[in-house]
């Protein structure tokens, strides 16, 4: 009985030890049958003339901040933001009747959406601008007369500490005289938006389509016996932003970013042996800048580089999952690296897939970021830099 | 019903009849297994040509008194050196298992099989560093292997003396091995790979053996088998290899110079060096010929329950055909101690052996390990 038992002891024992541990170090080359892994390196050059740049992706009326910026993108360079009210009504319904009123406060509201902390005092200005100014043809040279001191309604520093903020710029007692509206107004305020700061700096302000559109709120108490205070709520008719200098894309280089967009389509050559059989452990994206990359320090874009679900040219359709990206920082001058492993693993997948890419900048016409590289027509065409692993040799016996 | 039942668990078990791992089985087809049950192995295998549950000899079959199924549970605990460090292994295995019986009737045995012919299970981890882009990178490559060569043999015996016993087996040789490599890079930024790789393994082989009772208490058992060639296909692409396999000789004596003692001893010899051109002609080490050598007692308290509490020791030897360098030879000793118990009216038996083994090649590559090693023999 006893040694059945043990029997049974012993062979449960066994059946609760059945686990597997078989790593061990390997000395080579006793233990390495078919040896290590080998690393190789190899360059592929994007193929003449199969570098472009296509703009009018997105169109800035699709956007929903406005660039404001004093000495950005480049020192050059300023952009004022111009908001137009509706009409503000010179009566107001209370106790079922229209009523004269007089105005107690004026609040605008902004959403500050990004600026440079690192800029110190900056300041978003606002502007009175002319009421019967006409949207349809705003230009830099048609507003920019009017951002003189003797238009300026108030001011409000943006806060060093926090990247987006909530403005709201409250006017009440003598300050509500710059923004009475006279009976030519018809009740209309246009307003003009600039940002300065201690350096050349910028931010992207809220346009109609932002979270939380520009708004014009006057507190008011109508004239009756008895009354109460009441607020009128007047939205933006018109929100968007002129430049002094708007960019051209030269096609001898690849440019991306920008307002309107522009994305880059780049092609390269993709052996087949890179295709069927090598393992790909890092794969780099380098781009030349042809000039220091431009944008707002301290609020870069994102390049994002995705390969192509099938090549139809600049309407091809693009893979989200093979996605690589990076932050463009502002005024970079050296070599941009992107890693793309999961691009060029992507072109792996399949023979359909075509070994080119599309680089662009995000959020598209919502960042002043805006890159121009050099292309395979200047010089210094883009390249990857590709490590892989061939096919292991396993051992046979 | 019962009996169809449990042929067909017998049979459809998992293929994972490999035996246990080692670092000699990196090289070449891999460790040879030694398709022996719990009971021969608890005396060293010095037995097995006279065990039918064993697939040593297929003669050995025509000791089965009624329909009798087996399988063998296998736990090893390794711990191997190479110049590279020391690794703490274990494994858990399914190395044997036969079921078989007399035809009635007729003088005729017939038994299925399934054994571990070779095991190819490793993981072996390299830790190297690497200049990538000019820069040092530190990576761990693991390169990892499981599978191995199995061997189906289905044997029939002929018994047409009492004395005499003839065995022929036919033996096909089956089994995959999966290869996978793997490389983690200390830097981020390279991303992890893994390649794998699949081998299948196919041939066909035939054993004779023979057992004969030379006085009442002596016999002698005598074996032949040639295992033809395997023919290896890597990821089912269509061009295959072929690597010969070994013409094995081999001769065994069993002795009873008491009612409760037995002594037996065997001795094997393999031509791997046929495998060599086709080993070394893909690039690896080669392959020698190999001799092993067992022996071992059985002491039966009981005889009439020969299988209640019997006492086994055994001892064996072994070359084995694949070594790690060119010009090296691997040798493996082995003590083992085992038991076994029946129960169920002699119905059911529970095996138990615990053996000690040591391998090495010259002074750098070594292993010891503790094989516990259980069959479950049934006779339904």
């Amino acid at each position: 009985m006893k040694a059945r038992s043990g029997l049974l002891v012993a062979t449960l024992a066994l059946a609760a030890a059945c686990s597997e541990q078989l790593t061990q170090p390997g000395q080579c080359p006793e233990l390495c049958p078919g040896g290590t892994p080998q690393s190789q390196e190899e360059i592929l050059t994007a193929l003449p003339g199969q570098d472009s740049t296509f703009t009018g992706y997105t169109e800035r009326s699709s956007g929903s901040v406005m660039l404001v910026a004093s000495g950005i993108p480049t020192l050059a360079d300023a952009s004022f933001g111009v908001i137009k009210f509706a009409a503000r009504s010179d009566s107001i319904m209370f106790r079922d009747t229209l009523r004269a009123y007089t105005i107690d406060s004026v609040r605008l509201s902004l959403l500050s959406v990004a600026h440079d902390t690192a800029a110190r005092n900056v300041k978003v200005q606002l502007y009175r601008l002319p009421s019967n100014l006409d949207t349809t043809t705003v230009s830099y040279p048609g507003v920019s007369p009017f951002f003189i001191p003797a238009n300026l309604i108030t001011e409000a520093v943006l806060p060093d500490t926090t990247v987006a903020d909530t403005l709201r710029l409250t006017l009440k007692g003598s300050d509500l005289a710059n923004l009475t509206l006279q009976p030519a107004d018809a009740g209309v305020l246009a307003i003009g938006v600039a940002i300065t700061g201690n350096i050349p700096t910028g931010g992207r302000i809220g346009n109609r389509r932002s979270i939380l559109p520009p708004d014009f709120i006057t507190f008011v108490t109508p004239i009756s016996t008895p009354t109460q205070a009441q607020a009128i709520d007047v939205a933006a008719t018109f929100a968007d932003y002129v430049s002094l200098q708007t960019p051209v894309v030269d096609p001898t280089f690849l440019t991306v970013g920008g307002v309107p967009s522009s994305r880059v389509l780049l092609r390269f050559p993709w052996p087949a042996r890179l295709r069927d059989s090598v393992t790909i452990v890092r794969a780099t994206l380098e781009l030349i800048p042809a000039q220091p990359i431009a944008g707002l320090p301290n609020d870069p874009g994102t390049l994002n580089v995705r390969g192509l679900a099938t090549d139809f040219g600049a309407k091809s359709p693009v893979e989200p999952l093979s996605l690589g990206v990076l932050p463009l920082a502002a005024n970079v001058t050296d070599t941009v690296r992107v890693e793309i492993a999961r691009v060029l693993q992507f072109w792996q997948i399949g023979l359909l897939r075509p070994p080119a890419m599309f680089l662009s900048v995000s959020p598209e016409v919502e960042t002043f970021t805006r890159a121009v590289f050099g292309s395979t027509r200047s010089g210094s065409p883009p390249r990857i830099r590709l490590n892989y692993l061939p096919r292991f040799p396993f051992s046979r016996p | 019903m019962r009996r169809t039942v449990l042929l067909a668990l017998l049979v459809g078990l998992p293929a994972a009849a490999s035996a246990q791992s080692s670092q000699f089985g990196v090289r070449g087809l891999g460790l040879p297994g030694r398709e022996q049950s719990a009971r021969a192995m608890g005396s060293g295998g010095a037995f097995s040509f006279f065990d039918p549950a064993s697939s040593v000899s297929p003669a050995s079959i025509a000791y089965l008194g009624s329909l009798t199924a087996s399988f063998t549970v296998l736990n090893d605990y390794r711990s191997s050196t190479d110049p590279a460090g020391t690794g703490s292994i274990r494994d858990f295995r399914f190395p044997q298992f036969s079921v078989g019986g007399p035809i009635p009737r007729t003088p005729l045995w017939l038994a299925l099989s399934y054994s571990n012919y070779t095991t190819r299970d490793y993981s072996l981890v390299f830790p190297a560093t690497v200049i990538l882009r000019g820069v040092p990178v530190a990576v761990n490559d693991t390169i990892r292997s499981r599978g191995g060569i199995n061997d189906l043999q289905v044997a029939v015996a002929y018994r047409p003396t009492s004395r005499l016993a003839v065995g022929l087996g036919a033996h096909i040789f089956t089994g995959i091995n999966r290869l996978d490599v793997h490389r983690v890079f200390s830097d981020s930024a390279y991303l992890a790979s893994r390649q794998s790789s699949e081998l299948s393994f196919a041939g066909f082989g035939v054993s004779l053996g023979l057992l004969g009772q030379l006085t009442r208490s002596l016999t002698v058992g005598l074996l032949a088998r040639a295992d033809g060639h395997v023919s290896i296909e890597e990821d089912s692409l269509p061009n295959r290899q072929k690597v010969d396999l070994p013409i094995t000789l081999g001769a065994a004596l069993r002795w009873r110079p008491a009612r409760k003692l037995e002594l037996a001893g065997q001795v094997l010899r393999h031509n791997w060096s046929r495998a060599n051109d086709d080993i070394v002609a893909n690039g690896g080490v080669g392959a020698v010929n190999t001799v092993e050598a067992a022996g071992g007692l059985e002491f039966t308290p009981n005889p009439r329950r020969p299988q209640r509490g019997p006492l086994r020791l055994g001892f064996r030897y072994a070359q084995l055909p694949f070594p790690l360098a060119v010009g090296a030879t691997a040798k493996e000793y082995g003590v083992t101690a085992g038991s076994g118990y029946s129960f169920a009216a002699d119905r059911a038996a529970l095996d138990l052996s615990v053996e000690r083994v040591w391998r090495s090649q010259d002074a750098q590559f070594n292993e010891h390990a503790w094989i516990v090693t259980v069959g479950v023999t049934v006779r339904p």
